[in-house]
């Protein structure tokens, strides 16, 4: 047995059909996106990049103190 | 060993003598003798010679065997690969967008990047409405300090004000209205449509002449009672009802009484030499406490005039008891007896004369010499006591406290008429009620009405009577009874629970608002930041109900509704619009505006219940009230139950607040729990010990809670604190501690807060952990009595003493004056120091959360502090000395030393902690490593370890939420798992002022810079600054003759002196006063 016929056979006994493999991506796929979509416990409850996030506003019509502060001028 | 060594080497690979033999081969002939790389070549190992014969090692030159190689094919590996890859990616999108730092397009006028702005407003954390001033940077609310203007509060908040940031940033806060049509069902919905069903249903109640109930707590704006009166003149079936869980009613009703007036007086506590506080904790819990301790204090300044003396007649144990000179141990429910027997002593003995001799009818049964007999009490106590009030006529006072009964207080008041106490009574000023708090009776009238169903929508107007009204009034069986049930809140509570319709409102750093609470001056109240959510302000929510229009209400409704109020009335006199747009901003910024006596911010229609503002002052006391006095408090049963306000948590509205939750009770240094305080005897006759369940049986009901052995209690008394035991409430604060309120009865004999009669308590048998930040010891031990005192942590004396000799206790280091062993380092720039005054510090622990604030400190739960493991930079050491029964207390604020010698430092492995020029300990949060040797090598134990994120692992990390983040000081580094820290002396306000000394070209100026504990302290026990200044105060203190340091033996030279506790007793007394 030469080499070049153990590299083919051994190649034909691993290689995943065409089927199979497309079963399995799809399954992968599917199997990720409800992975991202369920929510699990704390790390979705931390979650807040889909959520707005929070603005502070300035209220105009608030008057900043322009006496000196013991600390702070 | 290194014989034994040699031997077996010889043994093994043969004499080092043919060492140089080989090597003289190997280096071709040069042998030295001084280069060998291993101890094979150096004893010349025959297999190490084979192999330097080798080019390779072994193995290197084999073609490798296939069959013992790997199956996993080439494929198969980079196929495994990249699914972990994938599944690894897939795993990190849950990644949390933290933003750009990004600068202003438009910068607004009044921020600069870097730079705080201060904002003055009103703290509506309680109805005492203090002035305060809110640090803002770049918008963000961070720091709420007192406002220094402001008459009352000059510049103090207590422990609520300083932690109300968290309150605004409190994840869990309402952020849309909610309709619940039942229990289960909880649907959100638009303002609109909310507003649209309620000013329906209003419109319906008031046409069918169904009531609308509007109950509120205590409410101090004049602009929001006219909003309310506003709703009243809309719908005319409209009451507004008002209570508090605990207030002043029975004092109100005596003064009343009494005067004529509900006003309570002012108090001018600071020119009284005398104070007898009876049941009255002024300093601790007690309405108006910032304003009495600052008052208080005043004559505690060793540098200043005659120190006051002060007297406490207590069951419980208390802050204020616990500073006073003389303390008398008597069950509550004798009080009152206590206070005939001393008016007689005083009448018939001292000659103080009454004005009515129908009033020594009243008292002829009442001796003193019967009194101190029957109740075992120190004859000279009294008799100082006895002398000190003759003395002082006029300039005395007799405190009784809230809980006390109404003809307790009429008996106080006439003391104090007798004593010509009252001229302490502040003639310029007095405090004024906005809304009074309804009566017991109308309370009870309002329920029956919703039982009755007269009652056709009832709004909560920021309140939580299901929670707080006794619970044999029945209210959350009566709401059932309502059509509609509206509640405006902040948060959930057990009314909005109990709601149809829940409306969430504005927090106070969001609203508008003006407060009165005295006679000669108002408080504005304006809102820094837009609101957070979806949430409205609630006087605006009122005035679109009041114009029956959902679309009436806009951003700026309240705001103008306040500035118009505010034209008709306070700022009338301003009568263009440039005059008063110029008046109402210098009130903002003052956060304050002086009004003459009788002036409120627009004038009041009577659609409450209760009546309008009186604000007379009390004129000469009617003797009728005494003498027709009835219910008087006598002694009976085995136990008095006791209920006390608590002053950091509220009536429990701030329950979610890990701050307060986390603040070590002053006394009894107990976090997150309340429990029944017992004294030593009471626990022996129960055989009770800490922790031990007890069940309580009052006359309305019982309550099982755990028993606390409190020193210093009387006999029979057992105390609980109010406020825990929430139910509904959000996750830091839900079913902490345990519900007392529902020991409350409305069929009370002596007031809402006492009960004498079918009281007791038994053991269950059952535990409860008391998490303790004190360590527990026996203090009838021999081997730790009065250590303390012993080791010179605390050391004391009295007010004769130093008066005779100033510098005595600077004279009792001098005999312990040791040589040091290390060189001074000379500081020749700024040295920073401290200096705590233990004659004003009072222990109330202002100052611990205002350090929380600025440090932006982490709240670990109560299973970390049992573990000590609680992250608090300042901890209040509580000392008790004597006996059990009667112990005499210390405080003193413990927090790093700062030492010129710090232990610290020369343990860490990484130099994580060092030495600045200026004398500060500092450390390098990134540098450590977590060794702990630091902490073990401190000898003050104020070092803090990060066990864990705390922010993570407390409550499903609730603190690291998004809102939580916004809370930080962006000065202060927010450390994480595996630090060591500790106080910085607030090293960010210290390079603050550095930077404007640049700026500015000068010096530092120590003076300028306040450490956050130092600006809370509301008795100004902390002073801080340049130990250099020469001329300064804290030099002045810091060399004073009753100025020493902790543990000053061990010679780390500490630069935090504590000024000695002068007690002011009589001379006789100096021995035991003095250890």
């Amino acid at each position: 047995m030469t080499s070049t016929n153990l590299n083919k056979k051994t190649l034909s006994s691993d290689k995943i059909g065409r089927k199979k493999f497309f079963l399995l991506t799809g399954a992968a796929a599917l199997g990720t996106a409800l992975a991202t979509a369920i929510p699990f416990g704390k790390s979705a409850a931390k979650d807040s990049s889909s959520k707005e996030p929070l603005r502070v506003i300035p209220n105009p019509h608030a008057v900043k103190r322009t006496k000196n502060k013991a600390n702070g001028k | 060993m290194e014989n034994k060594i040699i031997d077996i080497s010889n043994e093994i690979i043969g004499s080092p003598d043919g060492r140089s033999d080989n090597n003289e081969q190997a280096n071709g002939g040069n042998a030295d003798p001084n280069y060998w790389r291993s101890f094979r070549e150096l004893y010349n190992d025959p297999e190490f010679n084979k192999l330097k014969e080798r080019e390779f090692a072994e193995g290197a030159l084999e073609r490798p065997d296939v069959s013992r190689m790997s199956g996993l094919s080439r494929r198969k590996f980079l196929a495994l690969l990249s699914a972990s890859a994938a599944v690894a990616a897939s795993g990190c999108s849950n990644f949390r967008e933290k933003g750009f730092l990004v600068p202003y397009n438009k910068k607004p006028e009044e921020i600069t990047i870097g730079v705080p702005t201060y904002y003055a407003s009103t703290c509506t954390g309680c109805s005492s409405a203090c002035g305060i001033l809110i640090k803002t940077i770049e918008g963000r609310p961070i720091k709420v300090d007192g406002n220094p203007d402001h008459p009352v509060s000059k510049g103090k908040t207590c422990s609520v004000a300083q932690a109300s940031v968290m309150n605004l940033y409190d994840p869990e806060r309402l952020k849309n209205p909610v309709e619940r049509p039942d229990k289960l069902t909880s649907n959100e919905i638009q303002w609109p449509a909310a507003d649209e069903k309620i000013i329906s249903q209003l419109k319906s109640a008031a046409s069918s002449g169904k009531e609308i109930a509007v109950i509120a707590q205590t409410i101090t704006s004049p602009t929001a009672r006219k909003a309310l009166d506003d709703l009243a003149k809309a719908y005319p079936t409209v009451k507004v009802y008002s209570f508090e869980q605990y207030d002043e009613s029975t004092k109100r009703n005596a003064y009343e009484k009494s005067y004529g007036t509900r006003n309570l007086p002012v108090v001018r506590l600071d020119k009284a030499k005398v104070i007898l506080a009876l049941e009255s904790d002024f300093l601790g819990s007690e309405p108006g406490k910032i304003e009495n301790a600052m008052m208080y204090v005043k004559n505690r300044d060793a540098f200043g005039g005659e120190f006051n003396r002060l007297y406490a007649v207590e069951g419980n144990a208390t802050i204020t008891g616990m500073n006073a000179d003389y303390r008398i141990i008597l069950r509550t429910d004798a009080i009152e007896e206590f206070v005939y027997a001393l008016m007689i002593e005083l009448i018939e003995r001292e000659k103080v004369p009454t004005a009515d001799p129908n009033l020594l009818n009243r008292l002829q049964k009442a001796g003193m010499s019967s009194f101190i007999s029957k109740y075992n009490i120190k004859k000279e106590t009294i008799e100082h006591l006895v002398s000190d009030l003759k003395k002082n006529k006029g300039a005395s006072y007799v405190m009784a406290g809230s809980a006390l009964p109404e003809s307790t207080h009429i008996a106080v008041n006439l003391l104090n008429d007798a004593l010509g106490n009252t001229a302490l009574h502040a003639e310029d000023d007095t405090r004024v009620t906005v809304m009074p708090h309804s009566t017991k009776q109308e309370i009870d009238a309002l329920i029956s009405s919703m039982k009755s169903g007269k009652v056709g929508v009832a709004v909560h107007y920021d309140s939580n009577p299901v929670f707080l009204l006794p619970k044999d009034m029945n209210y959350a069986d009566a709401l059932k009874s309502v059509p509609l049930v509206v509640s405006l809140s902040e948060m959930e509570n057990e009314t909005t629970s109990a709601s149809n319709i829940v409306l969430p409102v504005n927090s106070m750093f969001e609203s508008w608002g003006d407060h009165q609470t005295r006679s000669g001056f108002m408080s504005l109240q304006q809102p820094v930041i837009a609101p957070l959510y979806n949430t409205r302000q609630k006087e605006a929510v009122i005035l679109t109900w009041a114009a029956g229009n959902k679309d009436a209400f806009n951003t700026e409704l309240y705001h103008k509704y306040l500035q118009d109020s505010w034209k008709a009335g306070v700022l009338a006199s301003q009568n263009t619009d440039m005059l008063f747009k110029s008046a109402w901003n210098a009130g903002l910024n003052d956060g304050v505006v002086k009004v003459t006596a009788g002036t409120t911010a627009a004038s009041l229609s009577s659609a409450s219940p209760s009546s309008a503002t009186n604000i007379t002052t009390a004129t000469g006391f009617k003797s009728d009230a005494f003498v027709n006095s009835t219910n008087v408090m006598t002694p009976s049963g085995n136990y008095v139950l006791m209920l006390t306000p608590n002053p950091n948590l509220g009536d429990g509205r701030y329950a979610n607040n890990g701050w307060l939750q986390e603040l070590p009770k002053p006394l009894s240094r107990v976090v997150w729990d309340n429990y029944a305080a017992i004294s030593v005897q009471t626990a022996k006759a129960l055989g009770a010990e800490n922790g031990d369940m007890v069940k309580i049986t009052a006359p309305n009901g019982n309550l099982q809670l755990p028993a606390f052995i409190q020193p210093g209690m009387a006999e029979g008394v057992i105390a609980v604190q109010l406020g825990y035991g929430r139910e509904v409430c959000g996750i830091v604060g839900k079913e902490v501690g345990f519900d007392t309120g529902a020991l409350i009865s409305k069929n009370y004999k002596l007031s809402p807060w006492l009960y004498n009669d079918s009281v007791s308590i038994e053991k269950t048998g059952e535990k409860h952990d008391l998490v303790s930040t004190v360590e527990h010891y026996n203090i009838e031990d021999p081997l730790l009595k009065d250590i303390q005192f012993r080791r010179g942590i605390i050391q004391e004396g009295t007010y004769l003493q130093y008066k005779e000799d100033p510098e005595f206790i600077k004279k009792k280091h001098e005999n312990r004056n040791l040589e040091s062993i290390n060189e001074q380092y000379v500081h020749t720039g700024t040295k920073w120091g401290m200096v705590i005054d233990l004659n004003k510090c009072i222990g109330c622990g202002e100052c611990v959360v205002a350090c929380n604030v600025e440090n932006n400190i982490p709240i670990v739960g109560k299973d970390q502090v049992k573990k000590n493991r609680e992250m608090q930079w300042i901890r209040i050491d509580r000392y008790y000395a004597g006996t059990p029964e009667e112990p005499k207390t210390s405080f003193q604020p413990m927090l790093c030393q700062h030492c010129d010698f710090a232990p610290c430092e020369n343990v860490c492995p990484v130099a994580a902690t060092t030495h600045s020029a200026d004398g500060i300990n500092g450390m390098a949060y990134n540098r450590c490593v977590g060794t702990r040797y630091c902490s073990n090598n401190c000898p003050y134990k104020v070092r803090r370890f990060n066990y864990y994120n705390f922010r993570d692992h407390f409550r499903d990390a609730v603190q690291e939420s998004e809102s939580f983040s916004l809370m930080a000081n962006p000065e202060v580094t927010v450390r994480s798992r595996g630090v060591m820290e500790k106080c910085t002396f607030c090293l960010q306000r210290i390079m603050e002022e550095r930077s404007h000394a640049i700026r500015e070209n000068r010096q530092v100026i120590g003076s300028n810079v306040k450490t956050a504990c130092q600006e809370a302290c509301v008795t100004d026990a902390i002073a801080f600054g340049d130990q250099n200044a020469k001329d300064s105060e804290l030099h002045r203190l810091m060399n004073s003759g009753i100025g020493y340091g902790v543990l000053e033996e061990i010679k780390v030279k500490p630069n935090i002196i504590y000024l000695a506790k002068l007690r002011n007793v009589y001379e006789t007394e100096n021995t035991e006063a003095h250890h």
